[in-house]
């Protein structure tokens, strides 16, 4: 079953077009990440999901149904900032979103203490660091043990010991069989969180599915030798690459990910008499292959 | 309904605006009408003053304490505006939305408050109105209770235009602005120009028309109209039907209500 499914939403405002007919599905089950960069448009789609804007076009469906304010209160959702009652206490802006979501307080202690709150409890929220503030509103999502997640930039301004917490928290509520779904501009949160990935550009889909599928990447083996035109003619018998190509007098040779072995390109070309002068392994750059996707 | 307000009632009563604009907005009203009780008092021991009969004792106090009530209705006004600016500032809007509410629910618990307040603020003109006609003696009367009513008509009616504003434009300062703007300086003006164009045709004021009284602040205001020198008055200044102010009334406050909820429920929030 789809937990979420977008059918052909399009939303303009004015003459710009930020979403320009999105359609993808989400399987239960799964973290899946929204991938763009800045201003793609990834945050216009949740909040339509969320109804706090109408899309100009377009249909969309949660759990497999016509999406009610009910479906809502099943998924715990923090979309682009931490908003709360700047003059009201953590307790008591996490007593309102219980109310709202139809869930007892007894879910407060222990969601404060997930996110490591319990002692500020009692601090008014306009005296809370960005940081506090984020964490309180991944506290807010997990009243009630919602099924479905929904995490728009969930690691934004908090510090590296903070993302690794959310990232660890993610992973475990994933393992216990909840479905995630998490915006981001970074590719690498996305990959090392999520299962399957939809790519937004520009208010388009580029591309959606399986992580290792769409995210895949390559091993780069750059190797240099005195004669480059023997080596090049030698290395074309090599077994296992899938494309070659020539850069800064040093030819790369790109293999799937781990079925690199440099020991046998090394006797292979020693064999057939070229002694190399360089033989690196790079790994493409994550952010090559965003520019890639997104460009 | 009970599940909603309850809510709204976590969101108030820790907001110290709430607390303070509530309690000014009581002692306001009784202090307005000691003053003018006690002026009116001491005015009344002179012999001249006798013959004007006592504006403070039954049955003309309901009249009296409703009347001069009406100036304090823009504190709960400003306290609406507040309540609501907030949750745009704070963008908890969105957030009530996103945790589960309907765009429906936000709105019409926000209209049952204003009826909420109104009702209270109307049990406290009652409560100074019987404490101020029992103090000044007299035989107990309910004749012209019915002016608290029309009170509760102009509460409801002002609140729920500071609702409208505040939903139409989102931000406290400007929304306060617009709204006494509005409420005290525009519509006498627009009052001042519908009138001063008639009178340039007609000479005798008491044949004038007063169209203005239909203008939406006024239309709920003439319900109750100044009530001191009333005879006097009423037959130098022609007044308009009470059945007409009434239906002015509800059509405004149908008006306010409609555009509200039609602006919350289709806009991008």
């Amino acid at each position: 079953m789809s937990i979420l499914s977008l059918e052909n939403i399009h939303k303009d405002y004015g003459r710009v077009q930020a979403l320009k007919g999105v359609s993808f599905n989400v399987p239960k089950g799964t973290v899946f990440g929204i991938l763009g960069p800045n201003g793609s448009g990834k945050t216009t789609m949740l909040g339509i999901i969320m109804d706090i804007l109408k899309p100009t076009s377009g249909t969309y469906k949660l759990f497999g149904e016509a999406p009610t304010e009910k479906h809502r209160r099943q998924i715990g959702t923090f979309l682009e900032t931490p908003n709360f009652y700047h003059y009201l206490s953590a307790e008591q802006n996490l007593k309102i979103s219980a109310a709202i979501k139809g869930r007892g307080e007894a879910d407060i202690p222990k969601v404060l203490e997930m996110v490591n709150l319990t002692q500020r409890k009692d601090s008014r929220f306009s005296t809370y660091s960005l940081g506090m503030k984020q964490r309180l509103a991944i506290a807010s999502c997990l009243l009630g043990n919602p099924e479905v997640l929904i995490l728009d930039e969930p690691t934004n301004g908090l510090d590296p010991v903070g993302i690794a917490e959310i990232r660890a928290l993610i992973k475990k509520l994933y393992l216990e069989g909840s479905t995630i779904i998490m915006a981001s501009h970074l590719l690498d949160e996305v990959e090392k969180v999520c299962t399957h990935v939809a790519i937004l550009k520009k208010g388009e889909l580029v591309a959606t599915g399986n992580v290792n599928e769409i995210l895949a990447n390559e091993d780069i083996v750059e190797i240099g030798a005195a004669d480059m035109s023997k080596l090049k003619s030698s290395v074309q018998h090599l077994p296992g690459y899938s494309s070659m190509s020539e850069q800064d007098n040093l030819i790369r040779l790109f293999y799937p990910v781990g079925t690199t072995n440099l020991e046998s390109i090394n006797r292979h070309c020693f064999n057939e008499g070229i002694v190399l002068n360089h033989l690196q392994l790079k790994k493409k750059s994550l952010e090559s292959k965003f520019f890639e996707l997104t460009n | 309904m009970i599940k909603l307000l309850k809510i709204e009632w976590l969101k108030m009563k820790n907001y110290t605006a709430f607390v303070a604009i509530g309690l000014i907005f009581l002692v306001c009203v009784f202090g307005v009408n000691f003053i003018a009780y006690t002026f009116n008092k001491s005015v009344q021991e002179t012999p001249a003053a006798m013959l004007m009969g006592s504006y403070f004792s039954f049955p003309n106090v309901w009249h009296t304490v409703s009347w001069l009530s009406n100036f304090t209705l823009f504190l709960p006004g400003l306290l609406i505006i507040l309540m609501i600016t907030n949750e745009f500032t704070y963008k908890t809007h969105r957030q009530n939305i996103i945790d589960g509410w309907s765009r429906n629910q936000f709105i019409k618990v926000k209209i049952v408050i204003v009826f909420i307040f109104s009702a209270a603020a109307t049990l406290w003109v009652f409560i100074v109105a019987l404490a101020i006609g029992l103090f000044s003696g007299g035989a107990f009367s309910v004749d012209k209770i019915y002016y608290t009513g029309y009170f509760f008509i102009q509460s409801v009616s002002i609140l729920m235009l500071a609702l409208m504003i505040s939903v139409l434009v989102k931000r406290a300062a400007l929304a306060i602005a617009v709204f006494i703007a509005y409420v005290y300086i525009l519509e006498n003006l627009i009052g001042a120009i519908i009138n001063g164009l008639q009178y340039k045709n007609i000479s005798d004021p008491s044949k004038m028309i007063p169209y203005a009284d239909v203008l939406p602040i006024n239309a709920t205001d003439s319900l109750v109209p100044f009530p001191f020198f009333r005879e006097l008055l009423n037959k130098a200044m022609p007044q308009m039907n009470i059945y007409i102010l009434l239906g002015a009334s509800l059509v405004y406050l149908m008006a306010y209500i409609f555009i509200s909820r039609k602006q919350f429920l289709i806009r991008d929030l």
